[in-house]
């Protein structure tokens, strides 16, 4: 980025970063109403092309002691070396303390910043009000109170006319801490800039540090070892603790002075209902309610009638239709014969590439847009709804105990539940976690055993149709194989878990138009993920079906899919398309069972097929976007390792149900 | 602990407890039910010999680290106002208490709380326990488990009752 100005967004999770960076770059990022949303800095453009912003995520110290934490710092050190860079410190209005405690150590890096008081509607809600120019004099900074959402407020920092200084405050931390910051600061060259922030880093022990300040501090490293075994005697808790609770006390003075406590508005229905989402005895029944809401509104909904009415009313009884008829009346004969089937086929029942039995059309376009893509776009909607709101880290807080059972904590519910999304974009997220333990097993059990919404779309759909007993069944099998296989990996990988701890937001009405925006972003860069995949598996079977390859494979595979799962032997189309995407397997096993589904009570035989079916490819290999992001995460090696591991497993726990079941159900 | 040993390391604290004969009796049962109870820190535990299988399941659930409920000493302790035995674990839901100190032995882990705004002198009160202790201080809500509440020690600020 050379000499370009850089604007950092800096702040404690979840106070609007990700909004004020949308206000400032017109870049659109997901912005959601639970703390971790930014695992991956954003890069946009000033819209007043005054160079590039970047939205961190959100940290707590800037002592590194997560991974966002270390991006977040080594952003800083990076870009306050560079000279032209400054930041825009991001509050929570209601929640200064917290905000403050991090322009304390931007300050000792002398990084130009404007802060930014966010949410000042709530804060006014409970009777806070802020002393903004008080602040501004205290700190020697532009102070800004806003409401991001609604763009109050950010006149001045929109319109460039708000002036970026550095913090003027410093922390006294006490003759033991004071006497080696200044030991520390001789290593330093006396022009860097941020001496004093960068010797509390170092005495810390943040690891990993930046050039050119891992090579000053490189020298020296035996005595600050010493230097740092000698403070920890003298401070109870460490040294990081000590630094942190030094900044967090003159944050706390400085609060309390700036913000002013009158009497609070009536509670809302919105904190009502956040304390009872939370509640241990009403947390249940709420879980449950929204729980049966997103079936009725996905399973049902979505994956019932608006996939009747598009691949029915839509693709089957119009679009294929008038595609045959177009083409055959624009095509040379040669060409319609290999594109959609020779002449008196029923339209896209032929062995055409575009339209037929195995068409780009007629199959691979039709399972993207009329199976896949309207229960996505439901999903994407619900869960944009419950992102917002902040419901989540209530049933983070609720299923805290269950995760324990598989080495995990309820930190982990926020990938996990996003991973009913995306896999590929949750195992990203997987970066929240603390340990590279609780991230490994995360990241296996999101490859596994947590179908994606497209996935979940279409096995809810079918479910829906066949009986509770067979959601039961599927749901049971489901969570047992995760929490079996997480309780196994737990006990069997190397490391540590973390202990649970997690900020909950308070919950809001989610807005109209960020639920929108976010609900078609995801579906826009779904579309762009899926088809070509689409395309691409529905090119391979037509030209196994085309070379008569497909009844080799069909036998090929028969033991396991006939005999093991006890399936039809088109199934292993499904499968064989499934290594692709596992949604697009989903789909075609809808498509192979839709004639049972259709009749309303299909026999008990084909009921067991069906749910052992939907099992197996729910347990099947990740889709290979998943894999990538497995691999980019995790390592090749890893992602190997857990490949190998699932395709035998899915089969096998497919096989042990198909099994149990005939015995039961039959 | 093989099944010959007469004694068991409590896993909190590391007092060694002889098997036989009474428990700790920190309750009424006086070492009738199958639960033992440590002498040097109070917290109960399954009884390795009289329920193998519930201290085996214990153990293996990772709870090893963890008492299985309050003892009536830790309970006592809670309830004094201002006594050093207090953490936030033991605080009694709507209380409010001041933030002592951090008696972890994990450096990371006082950080990561401090960071969270929980340092010595900050004001919380305690909303919930179950499923997870959730407090408030200022308006930041937390959520943590009792492993790490019971490394806070706190003074009661409101009238205890």
């Amino acid at each position: 980025m050379g000499g370009e100005p850089v604007t950092l967004l800096i702040g404690n999770p979840n106070v609007g970063k990700s909004v004020l960076f949308g206000q400032l770059t017109g870049r659109y990022t997901t912005v959601s109403n639970y703390p971790g949303t930014t695992v991956e800095v954003a890069l946009g453009r000033h819209r007043l092309g005054e160079g590039i912003v970047m939205d961190l995520p959100g940290v707590s110290s800037l002592l590194a002691g997560s991974e966002d934490e270390r991006i977040a710092r080594d952003a800083v050190l990076e870009h306050g070396q560079q000279g032209a860079c400054r930041a825009v410190l991001v509050c929570d209005g209601k929640n200064l303390r917290r905000g403050l405690a991090l322009a304390l150590p931007l300050a000792e890096l002398e990084l130009p910043l404007v802060l930014v008081a966010n949410m000042a509607d709530e804060a006014a809600a409970r009777g806070l009000r802020l002393d903004a120019a008080g602040l501004s004099a205290a700190l020697g900074v532009s102070v800004l109170p806003a409401v991001a959402t609604r763009g109050e407020g950010l006149a001045p920092l929109l319109e460039g006319t708000c002036t970026f200084r550095p913090v003027r405050a410093a922390v006294d931390y006490g003759p033991a801490l004071e006497g080696a910051i200044a030991r520390v600061g001789t290593w330093l060259p006396s022009d860097l800039p941020g001496r004093r922030g960068i010797a509390l880093l170092l005495l810390a022990g943040a690891e990993r540090l930046p050039e050119p300040i891992a090579r000053h501090a490189q020298p020296h490293a035996a005595t600050l070892a010493a230097l740092r075994a000698e403070l920890a005697g003298a401070l109870p808790g460490g040294v990081a603790f000590a630094i942190q609770c030094a900044r967090q006390a003159a944050a706390d003075a400085l609060a309390q002075r700036v913000l002013l406590r009158g009497p609070a508005r009536r509670r809302g229905a919105a904190q009502v209902l956040g304390d009872l989402a939370l509640h241990p005895v009403w947390g249940v029944p709420v879980a449950l309610g929204v729980l049966y809401a997103i079936y009725l509104f996905v399973g049902v909904l979505g994956a019932g009638m608006a996939v009747n009415f598009l691949e029915r009313s839509v693709f089957a009884a119009r679009l294929v239709p008038w595609l045959d008829a177009g083409l055959r009346w624009l095509l040379p004969a040669v060409l319609e014969g290999w594109l959609i089937g020779p002449p008196g086929v029923a339209p896209g029942h032929g062995p055409g590439l575009i339209l037929g039995d195995y068409g780009l059309f007629s199959m691979g376009l039709s399972y993207a847009f009329a199976i896949v893509l309207p229960i996505v776009g439901f999903f994407f909607l619900v869960f944009s709804v419950l992102e917002d709101s902040g419901y989540l880290p209530r049933l983070a807080v609720l299923l805290n105990r269950v995760f324990k059972l598989a080495g995990l904590n309820g930190k982990a519910v926020l990938p996990m539940i996003l991973g009913l999304g995306c896999d590929t974009m949750a195992t990203m997220t997987t970066r929240i976690l603390p340990t590279p333990k609780e991230r490994l097993i995360v990241t296996l059990l999101l490859a596994l055993a947590v179908p994606c919404s497209a996935q979940l779309g279409v096995v809810m759909g079918m479910l829906a149709a066949l009986s509770t007993t067979a959601l039961l069944w599927w749901l049971g099998t489901i969570i047992g194989v995760m929490l079996a296989v997480g309780a196994v990996a737990a006990r069997v990988l190397p490391g540590e878990s973390s202990p649970f701890v997690l900020e909950i937001p308070p919950l809001r009405w989610p807005a109209l138009g960020n639920i929108v925006v976010k609900t078609l972003a995801r579906m826009e860069w779904y579309l762009r993920e899926v088809v070509p995949l689409f395309l691409l598996g529905t090119g391979v079977l037509w030209l196994l079906n085309a070379l008569r390859l497909l009844g080799a494979l069909e036998r090929l595979t028969a033991p396991l899919v006939q005999g093991l799962l006890g399936l039809p032997a088109q199934a292993s189309q499904a499968f064989l398309i499934g290594f692709l995407r596992r949604d697009y397997g989903a789909a075609g096993l809808y498509d192979l069972f839709r004639g049972a589904l259709a009749s309303g009570q299909p026999p008990a035989q084909v009921q067991v097929q069906i749910i052992v079916a939907l099992v197996t490819i729910t347990l099947f290999v990740p889709c290979i976007a998943n894999v990538f992001m497995i691999v980019k995460e995790r390592g090749l090696r890893t992602a190997l390792a857990i490949t190998a591991f699932i395709f035998p497993f899915a089969f096998a726990v497919g096989g042990a149900l198909n099994f149990v079941l005939r015995r039961l159900l039959t | 602990m093989s099944a010959e040993s007469l004694s068991v390391a409590c896993p909190r604290c590391g007092t060694v407890l002889p098997l036989a004969g009474t428990c700790g009796g920190a309750c009424g049962a006086a070492g009738g039910c199958a639960l033992l109870c440590c002498t040097g820190c109070g917290i109960a535990f399954p009884h390795p010999r009289r329920s193998w299988l519930a201290y085996r399941l214990w153990r293996w659930l990772g709870k090893g680290q963890r008492p299985l409920a309050p003892t009536r000493g830790e309970a006592a302790g809670a309830a004094g106002r201002g006594d050093a035995a207090a953490t936030l674990a033991t605080l009694p839901v709507g209380a409010v208490a001041r933030i002592g100190s951090h008696a972890s032995a994990r450096p990371d882990r006082a950080h990561a709380l401090a960071a969270l705004g929980l340092v010595p002198g900050t004001e919380v009160r305690l909303r919930q326990r179950h499923p997870a202790i959730v407090l408030e201080a200022g308006e930041t809500v937390l959520a943590l488990d009792a492993e790490l509440a019971r490394d806070i020690r706190v003074s009661r600020v409101d009238r205890a009752g």
